[in-house]
């Protein structure tokens, strides 16, 4: 009886505190490896974003890859870069054949390994991912000159 | 031919092609079997490959497939999913690929592989150009050039594996082939090893059989020869017997049994018994050939009865005997015989019987009553001749004395004409003439006056002579009574005794010594004496003296051809044990030739000019009646010569050595 009782109060405890620990990891900004860039503005980061600059230095494709809606990675990224709610977003990149911005509208996918494998295939993408969730087959570029460790690093989870 | 020494090495040479044969059969064999072993082994592979090859068809087209999924998509994560498989097909085939390249390393599909690498790489450059264009979301560019650049570079990856496939295929049904031949080849090297094994075995067996011909051929041949060649000699001695048996009509033959009856009774038997073989066999003992008396006679002397047994007690005792016997024939008359009897014996020494070997020696005896005949004559004719020689011998001596006795009667007549008898005659004659005034003459007379003084003159001038005629004729009659014992001594040589008496050696040589003294003083001789004291001795005086007359001759005329100061005689006499006195007596003359030496005393051997051949001889025979020698030594000519007599005698121990041998020279003792 009492073991239960302990193993409840840790139970409790994890689920208490995990959103705490969750909230305040960074998001790391990731791009394929042979990308020469290696350091973002947070408002570089916004115009690639938006498709507003829409080429590499070397001339590739800028393709954005997000996280499906509703996933708190996607939510960061829109409040932290877009600035913007899911609607405006929809709304920033128009569906149809004749819409040009559409071309460059953000890739959903569902997990952060698909995230990475898709930047891992395509050159010029670029995405989002936990620093926890790095994978070696990206690359992890500075934001504002700070690494995602650092204290003044602008793109975290827990900023509400 | 000799097949025996040919065999082996026949068989050898066969024995070794046959080895060699099958070791070429078996080394091909073992390479032919490698081929096919690495034939298995390759087509294995290619089984493996064409394996190998299926899986890449499956991964290609996976790859393929699954970037056709990616295409079909709209959603990222799908595309992103079958983008992954894509690429994990990819890995499985560049893994199937480098096997395939490891497995079919050095082959001839190598450049069908470098085709299809090649392709692959241009169509997954294609592929992930592909991918990439359709995540950026340019799906319908990407599937636009999937249409118009993919499907070709895969299909040409699909022709490339089809085409290592068909390869593959044909080198394995080549590879199937080959082995297929090799097994034939295998079964046919099989075949030819056991073929030559089969030739082998047969000619070893051919071989085996030619040889034990040929030794069988060989074995004949030698006991063909073996069998001539005891024929040959069974011949050879039935010949050998036959001529014995011939030779044997000269000998008489019997056999008998161990109790004597007689068993053999050969022709010579036959012949000398006068009695046919059948009258005696059987039945007859051999002593019934035997003079009864001579049995009776033998019997005697062995105490055992007469009978057959006399003739063969010592063959019974295993000695041959050999007796002479009288044998009487079936007509009565005897003969004499010598008869050997031998007993016969098995090997195991059982006695047989006897055998009789009887010669007839009548025709022997009468020989030898011939031969003792004979040598009665030759013993007369030999006196005769022994007379003849003695008379020479005593001729010669006495001629040697005699010699003496002219030199002794020549001087007594030289010594008579120069006699002062003549003197006193005359002295007789004045007393005569003066008779009347004897005392006038002599006192005034000068002649008178001289005549006592002559007479006194005279009177001692005769008893010199006297003195001297006394001396010569002295040695006169000693040499007369020497030439008397020499007579003698030949009337006693006639008596088979010598004149023997007890002399002094010494005094015998002084004697010989004298003998000569005239001829040894005229020539100038030096005698010197080396005289070992000897006592008197019973010797027979007169044939040393005879001995030794000669010998001193003989030395004196050996030096009368050299230089007269050097002419020198050593006497010598010694004592040689108890029972010898040796008398040498050596000149420093011509000496004699070595040759000559053997033959210096025979009889009739000189090398004098007037000599006869027989002082030396008749000395030596003297020397050899006395029971001693006479020896001559000489070193060689001109370098004289040693005679030395030695004498048994019966001597007193020696005393004392030689006698000074330097001072003894003296001269001989000269006659007045």
């Amino acid at each position: 009886m009492d073991r239960l009782f302990i193993i409840f109060a840790f139970a409790s405890m994890w689920a208490a505190g995990s959103p705490l620990t969750r909230a305040e990891e960074a998001l790391a900004v990731v791009v394929n490896k042979a990308n020469g860039v290696e350091n973002l503005t947070l408002p570089e980061l916004r115009k690639l974003c938006l498709g507003e600059s829409n080429r590499w230095d070397g001339g590739k494709r800028v393709t954005v890859v997000l996280r499906d809606p509703g996933q708190e990675e996607r939510a960061a990224v829109l409040r932290q870069v877009y600035g913007m709610s899911e609607d405006e977003l929809a709304r920033h990149f128009p569906q149809g054949e004749s819409s040009k911005r559409m071309q460059f509208a953000p890739k959903k996918l569902s997990t952060a390994g698909g995230v990475q494998r898709f930047i891992f295939n395509v050159p010029g993408a670029i995405g989002f991912v936990r620093v926890s969730e790095v994978a070696s087959s990206v690359k992890t570029v500075r934001v504002n000159g700070c690494s995602p460790g650092d204290a003044d690093y602008p793109l975290k989870l827990a900023a509400r | 031919m000799k097949p025996s020494a040919r065999l082996p090495l026949f068989t050898i040479g066969m024995i070794a092609i046959n080895v060699f044969a099958v070791c070429v059969a078996v080394i091909q064999f073992l390479d032919i079997y490698d081929s096919l072993e690495n034939s298995r082994l390759n087509y294995t592979e290619a089984a493996h490959g064409l394996d190998i090859i299926g899986d890449m068809q499956y991964q290609t087209q996976e790859a393929r497939r699954t970037l056709l999924y990616a295409l079909a998509t709209d959603d990222s994560n799908l595309q992103v999913m079958h983008a992954d498989q894509s690429r994990a097909a990819d890995a499985e085939v560049a893994g199937l690929l480098d096997q395939y390249e490891g497995l079919m390393a050095g082959v001839r599909e190598g450049a069908a592989v470098e085709k299809l690498s090649q392709d692959w790489a241009r169509f997954l450059i294609l592929r992930d150009e592909l991918i990439t264009t359709m995540l950026e979301g340019d799906a319908r560019t990407a599937v636009a050039r999937d249409q118009k650049e993919g499907v070709p570079a895969f299909n040409a990856v699909r022709m490339d594996l089809e085409m290592m496939k068909s390869l593959l295929k044909q080198n394995a049904g080549e590879l199937l082939e080959r082995a297929g031949s090799f097994q034939h080849a295998l079964l046919r090297m099989a075949f030819l090893l056991g073929t030559l094994a089969v030739i082998a075995g047969v000619s070893v067996v051919m071989v085996q059989s030619r040889s034990k011909v040929d030794t069988l051929r060989a074995s004949e041949a030698r006991l063909k020869e073996d069998f001539e060649r005891v024929r040959a000699e069974e011949h050879a001695i039935a010949e050998l017997l036959s001529a014995v048996l011939r030779a044997a009509t000269e000998y008489s033959i019997i056999g008998t049994d161990p109790d004597g009856f007689i068993s053999v009774f050969n022709r010579g038997a036959q012949l000398l018994l006068g009695y046919e073989g059948e009258e005696v066999l059987e039945v007859f003992k051999p002593d019934a050939f035997h003079d009864p008396v001579e049995i009776a006679a033998r019997a005697a002397v062995l105490g055992m009865a007469p009978g057959f047994d006399v003739l063969v007690a010592a063959a019974r005792e295993g000695e041959a005997e050999t007796r002479e016997w009288t044998y009487v024939r079936k007509d009565g008359s005897r003969v004499p015989v010598t008869v050997t009897v031998t007993a016969m014996r098995d090997p195991e020494g059982v006695l047989l019987g006897f055998i009789a070997i009887a010669a007839d020696i009548s025709a022997r005896l009468h020989a030898d009553a011939e031969l003792r005949e004979l040598h009665e004559k030759l013993l007369l004719t030999s006196r005769q001749a022994g007379m003849a020689e003695v008379a020479t011998g005593v001729l010669h001596n006495v001629g040697n004395v005699l010699n003496s006795v002219n030199v002794s009667g020549n001087l007594i007549n030289e010594r008579l004409r120069a006699s002062k008898v003549a003197d006193l005659a005359r002295v007789a004659r004045f007393i005569d003439e003066h008779r009347a005034d004897f005392a006038g003459f002599v006192t005034r007379d000068p002649r008178g006056v001289m005549i006592p003084e002559l007479v006194s003159r005279v009177s001692a001038a005769l008893l010199a002579e006297r003195d001297a005629l006394v001396s010569e004729v002295e040695c006169v009659t000693k040499n007369i009574g020497h030439i008397k014992e020499i007579v003698s001594m030949q009337q006693s040589f006639a008596r088979m005794g010598g004149h023997v008496e007890m002399k002094s050696v010494e005094s015998l040589i002084e004697d010989a010594v004298q003998i000569n003294s005239a001829s040894l003083t005229r020539h100038h001789i030096k005698i010197v004496k080396e005289y070992e004291p000897v006592p008197d001795v019973l010797i027979d005086t007169h044939k040393v003296l005879q001995i030794l007359v000669n010998l001193i001759r003989n030395a004196k005329q050996a030096l009368e051809s050299t230089d007269p100061e050097a002419r020198r005689i050593v006497l010598r006499i010694a004592r040689k044990g108890d029972k010898i006195i040796v008398i040498q007596v050596k000149d420093t003359g011509m000496g004699i030739e070595p040759g000559n030496l053997k033959h210096i005393f025979s009889q009739g051997f000189t090398t004098k000019k007037n000599g006869h051949g027989f002082g030396l001889h008749s000395g030596a025979l003297a020397a050899q009646e006395m029971g001693g020698t006479l020896r001559a030594d000489s070193p060689g000519p001109g370098k004289g010569a040693v005679f030395t007599l030695e004498i048994p005698v019966t001597l007193p121990p020696p005393v004392t050595g030689l006698r000074n041998a330097g001072d003894t020279v003296s001269e001989p003792a000269l006659a007045a």
